[in-house]
């Protein structure tokens, strides 16, 4: 008798063992996956620059011929100095992984530092670092491109004595406006959803009469928790979209309607989150409030409200997170456009559909894909531990500890 | 804690064990065949050129079991199913797969340009009839895109997105008079591009330079396939938003399509090398035409076949 039950409990135990292994299993490969493929790409002008590049045309301007330009400095074994046009090359790649010339060192005296607009603004353009050089076309003889390398970049621009063009561009690739996108997004979001998710839960948990008519209002929230994304988002283009474009200065897709799509698909979220942290409020407190005189109104917003804080921050935390995370609604009610000028009447793109606009072109870039993945779980481990630590102090303050 | 470190270990040990696989290539293996969808231009080129043009628009007489999967699926799924063979375009290749020559040719570019290298296909455009804009500044725009795409400057470009330019010697500089559109600021004007997705990395490179050329006009693209080339750009309206003033496709265009457009609203741009890809552990380097049609038609099934040969 006691050695079965042994077994049967070692049999139950092992299995959650074996349960605990599988989810850490998963998780850690993810995890791997993730930062083995995007830590590459990581650093700081991802987040700081733009995704447009902007390219310039030019060609020399009052030019006599190359001089000498020979320094006296040491540079990395991918960088390659002309010392006859005084400009340092180098191989590299930019912040979406693609190889690139990046010009490294342009001497004060080059030649390069002097160049004529060919494009139709008049002003004077002078080459720097950091720019990209795209090609060198030449009056005689095939262009210097920047698939071919520095190296062969540089060999070419020393046999010649003039060029014809210099196209160079800045460089694009960064995911500035899309963090920015998301920020709105959240903020928009938050604006719309919570006061109507609270006020929903507080209307559901203390005032609704328990009749069939509320319990099946409760199921009918609940099922809506089930519907695919995809399918709000369509909900969006066809209802949001249409009415922010005849109430605002928009004329497409654009921030505003996205957040009014993600309100809806957060609604059953903060509803029942709310709810649940409503019906752990002792019925005390209540009672206490209406023998003090308070009537029902005021019990409800400065007794049971207050006390039910900490759930209404764990609803937004996990708002939050489905912000962050959603895609396939958003590529509908705000668009895949990538903008570094982000307006709240214009389409944009969140980080996920960054992801998903990366994923879509040919060939998918996976780097950048998960480079992103990693900027978007920092930001939700951020904004988590955050929030904790705001719950801590909001409670310590208002003294309710009913956890 | 003790108990935690234990397990950690024990996955970690599992996912490498999982990571780490023979590399011995066992050619009694069936061949696992990949393939794009049917309004690929990538397809209906590789069809084409092997002489399997009837597998370009038919999944029917292709081998049992074949997988379709797009440009990016099959890059992928050929780093890691050691016994797939799939097709992409020379821009798309990289050192995580292996590309086979053709008929002894290896696919480089060199070769694409000396004529010597068999399987390709070409990059086409496509514009709206005359007339068939929203303002004359993008109907002069899009001819002066048209002009540009025939001088060296855009030869440049294509070539240095990996595809193979047409040959010429005419530089913009020489042509721009032509065109005094391109001489004012255009900033507040939109052209919008489409068509073929495998184009997309060349078209864009082309705007983006070819608007610093004239006037900054903003460049909207939206690729979509080969198929909406013709679409997009003569039978939807400009009303629709999807509508294009110029559009691509990775093929010629089919005679359905040609049926009254203007001889000067589509041309080619370039050429495009499609290659055979396989894993990098398969031993063989060189594939022939017949080899490739037997394999897509299911003669030979097993790699055996192929290397035996």
């Amino acid at each position: 008798m006691l050695n079965s039950r042994k077994k049967k409990d070692l049999i139950l135990q092992s299995i959650t063992y074996f349960a605990s292994f599988i989810s850490l299993f998963v998780l850690i490969s993810i995890l791997l996956f993730v930062f083995l493929n995007g830590f590459k790409l990581l650093n700081m002008d991802l987040i700081t620059h733009n995704f447009e590049s902007t390219s310039y045309i030019a060609d020399l301007k009052d030019f006599t011929g190359p001089g000498d330009f020979t320094i006296d400095k040491d540079f990395n074994d991918n960088t390659y100095y002309s010392s006859k046009w005084g400009i340092a090359l180098t191989d590299d790649e930019n912040l979406m992984g693609h190889t690139i010339v990046l010009v490294t060192y342009v001497h004060p005296e080059s030649p390069f530092k002097d160049l004529r607009n060919k494009g139709v603004a008049t002003q004077d353009l002078s080459l720097g670092i950091d720019y990209e050089i795209i090609r060198i076309a030449f009056n005689d003889g095939p262009s210097a491109l920047s698939i071919q390398g520095a190296q062969n970049m540089i060999h070419v621009l020393d046999t010649k004595t003039t060029f014809r063009e210099l196209e160079y561009s800045t460089s694009g690739g960064g995911i500035r406006g899309s963090i920015i996108t998301t920020l709105y997004l959240i903020g928009l979001t938050l604006l719309i959803a919570l006061p109507i998710g609270v006020g929903a839960a507080l209307y559901l948990n203390e005032y609704a009469p328990k009749n069939r008519f509320t319990k099946a209002l409760r199921n009918l929230i609940e099922t809506l928790t089930g519907v695919p994304s995809i399918i709000y988002g369509l909900m969006g283009l066809a209802l949001f979209v249409p009415i922010t474009i005849s109430l605002t200065k928009a004329t497409g897709a654009n921030l505003i309607s996205g957040a009014l799509t993600l309100a809806v698909i957060l609604m059953p979220v903060i509803i029942r989150t709310t709810e649940e942290s409503l019906k752990v409020v002792p019925d005390d407190y209540r009672q206490a409030s209406l023998a003090l005189g308070g009537n029902k109104t005021q019990t409800t917003f400065k007794i049971v409200l207050p006390s039910a804080f900490s759930g209404i921050l764990t609803a937004t935390l996990l708002a939050i997170g489905r912000i962050i995370g959603e895609s396939a609604a958003l590529v509908f009610a705000v668009g895949t456009a990538i903008k570094d000028d982000v307006s709240i009447f214009d389409k944009s793109t969140s980080l996920s559909v960054h992801i998903w606009a990366m994923m879509t072109d040919e060939p998918a870039n996976i780097e950048l894909s998960t480079t992103i993945a990693i900027i978007i779980l920092v930001i939700v481990l951020s904004m988590n531990l955050s929030i904790k630590l705001i719950s801590k102090r909001l409670l310590r303050k208002y003294g309710v500890t009913h956890e | 804690m003790r108990k935690i470190l234990a397990v950690l270990a024990l996955a970690l040990s599992f996912s490498l064990a999982a990571c780490t696989s023979g590399s011995s290539f066992d050619d009694s293996k069936n061949i696992t065949v990949y393939t794009r969808d049917t309004t690929s231009g990538t397809r209906a080129g590789f069809m084409d050129g092997i002489g399997f043009a009837a597998a370009a628009t038919s999944d029917d007489v292709l081998v049992e079991g074949f997988v379709i999967k797009d440009n990016t699926g099959i890059m992928t799924s050929m780093g890691t199913d050691e016994y797939g063979i799939g097709y992409v375009s020379l821009s798309s290749l990289n050192n995580t797969i292996k590309g086979l020559s053709y008929e002894g040719v290896a696919p480089t570019v060199a070769n694409v340009l000396n004529n010597t290298y068999g399987l390709k296909r070409p990059f086409m455009w496509m514009t709206r009839d005359a007339g068939d804009y929203e303002s004359t500044e993008i109907e002069q725009l899009v001819n002066a895109f048209v002009a540009f795409l025939g001088t060296s400057d855009a030869a440049d470009i294509i070539n240095n997105n990996g595809a193979i330019a047409l040959d010429t010697t005419v530089t913009w500089d020489s042509i721009k008079a032509q065109h005094p559109i391109t001489a004012r600021n255009n900033a507040n004007v939109t052209v919008r591009f489409g068509g073929s997705d495998s184009i997309q990395k060349v078209a864009q490179a082309l705007t983006q330079a070819f608007s610093a050329k004239a006037g900054n006009f903003v460049a909207e693209h939206d690729h979509t396939g080969s198929g909406d080339a013709y679409k997009r750009t003569q039978t939807i309206g400009l009303s629709d938003p999807v509508s294009k003033h110029v559009a691509f496709a990775s093929r010629y265009f089919k005679d359905t399509e040609k049926v009254g457009v203007a001889e000067s609203a589509m041309g080619q741009l370039a050429w495009d090398a499609i290659v055979a890809i396989v894993h990098k552990n398969n031993p063989i380097t060189n594939i022939t035409a017949a080899q490739l049609k037997a394999i897509y038609d299911g003669t030979y099934s097993k790699w055996s076949d192929v290397v035996s040969e």
